[in-house]
């Protein structure tokens, strides 16, 4: 591997495959739990209006996309790359990229080993699904954005499947009383969060600018949203429909339980291959966040003005394998534990999605009134 | 020709006076080291090094050249009759060949003679006449690439009957042909070609760089070639198309891809070929569209059949046993209830049995072969499954696998899937379903990140080009397809006549 070739944007991503990246960071580990939390049917209502809430988001991370694009092109952030003000921003960030990570990969692999292989060590399944994000990752920032494509084909046949349980047959659509609800439901902020924190992700995207190729985004963008937020609704529902509420609320991880009960002539678990091919999703995030993380860390060590370097990046995928090791050993070894991780990634997540497009946006009206009145003095 | 020689020499001298003056003529000053003793002395102890004295006009003219890389018979009716019998004043205008160079050096007489030239020395000039061995099998049908209708023709081991194979399908000046010398002691010839207006100009500085860069002593084969133009030497994945097919060279030409022929072999490579070219053959352009495609969808079916198979095995009965019917789970474990060994090395000794077979039946004479293929077939197999080593059910999925992977055309790819078809092997009998899902996703990466020529190995599916999907794993109507491939970025678009000109 080159090492400069990391972060090479010299062809821009193909325009509707950021509706695909867009759908599959939004698709992880949240969206396998979400009808844990969500189990009354009037629910829907709190994933469609955290959906459209997210959709005013994505405008805001599409124009974030065209800025960052704009300040590549007249090399705007340059200056700002190595002040202090920079390098004290990216303590944060790392911070909510580490929790990230944290989540998505912990949680997956819990479920793996509660599901699959109880005997296995949860840190082997940690160090191969790190192992594979950074084998992505240090193909560089284009073939991990390239990935989405495979990631979007190897997890979306998933939605065919649960289609049977839309059938009458399997559903009781009496489960869907009370559409409306009687009352004001109780946490329901807390469940708006929750889901709100699941389709976080796509802000990740708005530093992305030089592989857009300077193409408006924005429709692409919304378009991807939309499609995850059909999927949210679409699980909710399937889970809704065969378990009901009452049951839904007692049973863990109900999207993989579901599937259990489907039974080919030839194969009867099919969970078998459902969660392992939610892996490719959960891989694409793991290099993408492995990228920022180096990058990040880059700036701020003041390293950004030098090439990036690959045993640099493989140092710090190395030490980022042991802090995740360190945190499955010793950190998320009870249910409580778990709990409260899920949390503060809602806590976190929610706000790193809300307020990153807008301090983006923010930061780059700053540079530009700056820029101006330089020119003018 | 040479009876016409003979029966009008003036006419002759005058056509050559007016239209070859390069016949030695114009002949640049000679190095004072370049004599015939000379030449000698740097052959020495090479005994098929010969030197003839001929008296032409009162002149002595010395011819130098090694033996076994001449033609006799043009030798003979080109240069020594002509010159013992013709009436000539100059000896280079005697010689009736249009392959006449002047020889400026010692060391170009040398690297002259060695490419099956004659040096001549006469009348204080020093001219090479080249008249190399035409040593060459007739022109055959592939055996690598074999089918059942279409053209039957393939390459040879000589350059130019394979550039003439080209040429008579593509009679047009853009085909352009670029000559390299590789290797400091093979010298072999190396053919670039490309069609300019439609190969992309990036592709074509690219493979001029590359070819050009490549420094090594010997190239016997186009596959040495190769592993000096591939971007990514570690990977199992072949990054260039070899055929000997003169048809499949023409229409990767056309498409807008860049050719190199090697001289001495007749497998021409082909770049830059995404994985899914891999699975094409000539005769899909052949049958009609719908059977075409009906194949081509079977022969990627067939790869991922022959690399999952044997692997989903070993992980239903060493960890998912519960999730099979049960029915299907008496079946096998009926099967393998006196087998001592665990699926893992049970596969494992079989796949490598085969593997064992199938390389000795190629290294093998012909009827020997067959005999392997008795023994292997009936008395290794049945004997493993009476011996206990072996369930029939994995017999089975390893037959099936084996058949299978040379449903793909390419026999690199082929041989690829094999080691797949083992890591995948070693990951199912540890993670199980997991584990091949795992190893799946890493061989997906690994295709994601791989270019053939800097061009996405991968593409048309990442990134992604939708016209492309025409001729990829189905192959629609030709007259659909109006547009050369996206993903080759060709400088004419278009198939259409008036567009491309």
């Amino acid at each position: 591997m080159k090492s400069s070739s990391l972060f090479d944007h010299d062809k821009p991503l193909q325009p509707w495959m950021w509706a695909v990246l867009v759908n599959r960071m939004q698709v992880g580990y949240f969206m396998l739990i979400l009808p844990n939390v969500l189990v009354q049917p009037y629910m829907v209502w709190i994933i469609l209006l955290a959906g459209c809430l997210a959709l005013l988001n994505m405008w805001v991370i599409g124009k974030g996309l065209e800025v960052s694009y704009q300040q590549h092109e007249t090399e705007g952030w340059q200056p700002f790359m190595g002040s202090v003000w920079m390098r004290l921003l990216m303590v944060p960030c790392l911070v909510i990229m580490l929790l990230k990570l944290i989540i998505v990969v912990i949680g997956y692999v819990s479920i793996v080993h509660q599901i699959l292989f109880p005997s296995v060590n949860t840190g082997t399944f940690v160090v191969l699904m790190m192992f594979a994000g950074y084998y992505l990752a240090k193909h560089g920032m284009l073939t991990v954005l390239r990935f989405g494509v495979i990631a979007f084909l190897m997890s979306a046949w998933i939605l065919v499947l649960y289609g049977y349980y839309l059938l009458p047959q399997e559903a009781n659509y009496t489960h869907l009383y009370p559409i409306i609800p009687l009352q004001w439901p109780s946490h329901w902020f807390e469940s708006l969060l929750f889901v709100w924190a699941a389709l976080a992700g796509p802000e990740y995207f708005v530093v992305l600018g030089p592989w857009t190729g300077g193409k408006r985004l924005t429709k692409y963008i919304l378009t991807g949203n939309v499609a995850s937020l059909f999927e949210y609704v679409y699980f909710f529902f399937v889970s809704l429909l065969f378990f009901g509420s009452s049951y839904l609320k007692s049973i863990d991880i109900a999207l993989v339980q579901l599937v259990r009960y489907i039974q080919l002539p030839f194969f009867e678990r099919v969970d078998m291959i459902v969660v392992p091919a939610y892996m490719a999703p959960i891989v694409l995030v793991i290099a993408l966040l492995m990228l920022y993380v180096y990058g990040a860390l880059r700036i701020l060590l003041k390293q950004i003005h030098k090439p990036p370097h690959a045993r640099g990046f493989f140092m710090v995928s190395l030490a980022v394998v042991g802090y995740l090791l360190i945190v499955d050993h010793w950190l998320w070894t009870s249910e409580t534990q778990r709990r409260m991780w899920e949390q503060l990634q809602m806590v976190v997540g929610g706000a790193s999605f809300a307020l990153t497009p807008a301090l983006f946006l923010v930061l780059h009206a700053v540079q530009s009134r700056r820029r101006k009145s330089e020119k003018a003095q | 020709m040479n009876i016409l020689r003979r029966l009008f020499p003036a006419m002759f001298s005058a056509f050559h006076a007016k239209d070859e003056p390069a016949h030695g003529d114009e002949q640049p000053p000679t190095d004072s080291s370049l004599t015939v003793e000379e030449l000698q002395k740097r052959f020495c102890h090479v005994h098929d090094a010969c030197v003839k004295d001929l008296q032409v006009n009162a002149q002595t003219v010395t011819l130098f050249y090694i033996r076994s890389l001449i033609d006799a018979d043009q030798l003979r009716e080109g240069i020594l009759l002509p010159l013992v019998h013709g009436d000539y004043n100059c000896a280079s205008r005697a010689i009736i060949s249009d392959q006449v160079k002047p020889v400026p050096n010692l060391e170009k007489a040398i690297e002259q003679a060695l490419q099956g030239a004659v040096i001549v020395f006469g009348e204080g000039r020093v001219f090479a006449v080249h008249i190399p061995s035409t040593i060459s099998r007739s022109i055959e049908s592939s055996e690598q690439e074999a089918i059942v209708y279409g053209p039957k023709d393939s390459l040879s081991e000589q350059l130019d009957h394979n550039l003439t194979m080209i040429r008579r399908r593509l009679p047009v000046p853009e085909l352009k042909y670029c000559l390299f010398t590789l290797g400091t002691l093979s010298k072999t010839n190396v053919a670039l070609l490309y069609i300019e207006g439609i190969a992309n100009p990036e592709n074509i500085r690219l493979a001029f760089e590359k070819t050009s860069n490549i420094d090594f002593d010997v190239f016997f084969d186009s596959s040495h070639v190769s592993a000096f133009l591939e971007d990514h030497m570690g990977s199992v994945f072949p990054q260039f198309q070899q055929t000997d097919r003169p048809d499949a060279v023409a229409a990767a030409l056309a498409s807008g891809k860049i050719v190199w022929l090697v001289a001495n072999t007749p497998f021409a490579l082909i770049a830059p070929v995404t994985f899914f070219d891999l699975f094409q053959s000539p005769e899909d352009y052949i049958h009609r569209w719908m059977v075409s495609s009906f194949l081509r969808s079977l022969r990627f079916f067939a790869f991922l059949f022959a690399i999952v198979l044997t692997p989903v095995y070993v992980a239903l009965t060493t960890h998912h046993y519960y999730s099979m019917p049960l029915e299907l789970l008496y079946l096998l474990m009926e099967s393998r209830s006196e087998i001592p060994f665990t699926p893992i090395w049970e596969a494992m000794f079989m796949l490598l049995t085969l593997e064992i077979l199938k390389e000795a039946s190629l290294r093998m004479p012909t009827k020997s072969g067959q005999t392997l293929g008795i023994v292997g077939g009936i008395v290794v197999g049945q004997a493993a499954v009476e011996a206990n080593v072996a369930s029939n059910i994995l017999i089975i999925h390893i037959a099936v696998s084996a058949i299978a992977s040379f449903l793909v055309p390419n026999y690199l790819m082929t041989n690829s899937s094999k080691l797949i078809q083992f890591a995948l092997l070693i990951l199912a009998a540890w993670l199980g379903m997991w584990g091949i899902i795992f190893g799946m996703v890493l061989v997906l990466i690994h295709l994601t990140g791989l270019t053939s020529l800097k061009q996405p190995y991968f593409a048309p599916l990442t990134p992604m080009y939708w016209r492309d999907w025409k001729d990829t794993i189905v192959r629609l109507p030709l007259k659909l397809m109006k547009q050369r491939p996206e993903h080759l970025r060709p400088v004419a678009k278009s198939r259409m006549k008036k567009e491309i000109r």
